[in-house]
């Protein structure tokens, strides 16, 4: 049986979830950017204006939006519950911490 | 402190045998966001949905808000969402400007695409209509012929109100979301589908498609059918259905309600359709040409772009 050979296509870490992610530096239409175990290079041609310390949403290997620290803290929270519930968590209230309690 | 999160994946798996193509596997990895939701009032659910969707995040919410509105009892007749409709052009915007050039050889058009996408945010039509009539952007639509290898020998999947989703599923299950079927067979949703399904080319179909939905909203057509177009219906008492057309196809939620609190919730997202294991690249794939594995590798990579999963894709030769 022939060896297997896996080829990543296109942007390595891509997905219709969004992730947040910190621009650490700039590289013309692109912008090298960290957050959740990630380092990426992602465009910045969706945004009319970026700079170093920014935090943007990242998918496809495009930064597609500008977040405020708040809405960071919040996207991310919503991951690691979404984390937790695949790896079996079943309480996960307290990903949602400042709404009404479920039943 | 925050943890990688698994966000999915395309694979593609082909198995070759005396220069064919002798297996073609299609498998779409995705994280299933609905166990997340299943206990959550409705606040909780748009609150997460509108956290976790940056692809389609105006597609995604309209359908959680819409398909809760129908658990309790509020219908949505066909109409186009205008904020739905801009995020879906700039998608298709940016798969005209810089991902078709790159499979046509030429040159991204960033700069176009800045003016377009400022274009479609401020409503400026007109700016939009001039842009798509630039010499260089007639230029790549002048070339999509060249790369006809792909016939359609899909079903496509028609444009649907969730009314008329009814008469075709009734219901929706977690296997119906997994892999999807219209009229017992696989089928291809999102641009061209709306259109008959004779059309030779695969590749340029789609591709103009695209092009012409930029020209309808830029000429101004605002007929509901349209990418853009969401509907809604009751289910039955408690359960509610949304679907909105986005960049890529068909969306749909399905939600079922125990009082205040979500007891079920199903997505169906357009790449479960475009990437069905018995789909339009298994058809295309089976029995190809392999003997030059970087030509079939191209040719992957071109069908795979031109149906567009909103997640990264491998390609793993066994």
């Amino acid at each position: 049986m022939a060896s297997k050979l896996r080829i990543p296509i296109g942007v390595d870490t891509a997905m219709c979830l969004g992730i947040p992610m910190q621009i650490i530096e700039l590289e013309g239409a692109f912008a090298w950017c960290e957050g959740r175990g990630r380092h990426e290079r992602l465009s910045t041609l969706w945004l009319e204006d970026v700079a170093v310390g920014d935090w943007v949403y990242a998918v496809l290997g495009q930064a597609r939006e500008k977040l405020t620290i708040e809405r960071v803290i919040e996207i991310n929270l919503a991951l690691d519950g979404l984390t937790a519930a695949m790896q079996g968590e079943t309480d996960l209230d307290k990903y949602f911490p400042d709404l009404p309690a479920s039943k | 402190m925050t943890t990688y999160t698994d966000t999915g994946r395309v694979l593609i798996r082909l198995t070759c045998s005396d220069g064919q193509v002798t297996g073609v596997q299609v498998n779409s990895e995705r994280p299933d966001v609905s166990q997340l939701l299943r206990g959550r009032t409705t606040p909780q659910v748009i609150r997460m949905v509108s956290s976790m969707f940056a692809l389609c995040g105006h597609a995604q919410m309209r359908a959680a808000v819409l398909a809760m509105s129908a658990a309790r009892g509020e219908k949505c007749n066909p109409s186009i969402d205008q904020e739905v409709r801009r995020e879906a052009l700039r998608e298709h915007l940016w798969h005209c400007l810089l991902d078709l050039p790159q499979l046509l050889g030429h040159v991204e058009l960033k700069q176009e695409f800045v003016l377009g996408a400022k274009a479609i945010a401020n409503g400026q039509r007109d700016d939009l209509y001039a842009l798509l009539s630039n010499p260089s952007i007639q230029g790549l639509r002048m070339r999509l012929s060249e790369f006809d290898d792909a016939q359609i020998s899909q079903k496509l999947l028609p444009r649907l109100s969730a009314k008329d989703s009814l008469l075709v599923w009734p219901r929706l299950s977690s296997e119906f979301c997994r892999h999807p079927m219209w009229k017992g067979a696989a089928a291809v949703t999102g641009a061209i589908t709306s259109d008959d399904d004779s059309a030779t080319s695969f590749f340029s179909a789609r591709w103009h498609a695209r092009f012409d939905e930029l020209t309808k909203w830029a000429s101004g057509h605002d007929v509901a059918g349209h990418v853009g177009t969401v509907s809604a219906v009751p289910v039955a008492p408690g359960i509610g259905r949304a679907l909105v057309e986005t960049a890529r196809g068909l969306l749909m939620h399905e939600v079922a309600m125990d009082g205040d609190v979500v007891a079920d919730y199903l997505i169906v997202a357009p790449t479960e359709w475009n990437f069905h294991p018995q789909g339009l690249l298994h058809a295309q794939l089976f029995g190809a040409d392999a003997r030059d594995r970087d030509a079939l590798q191209q040719r992957v990579s071109r069908l795979v772009t031109t149906l567009d999963p909103c997640v990264p894709w491998e390609l793993e030769w066994a």
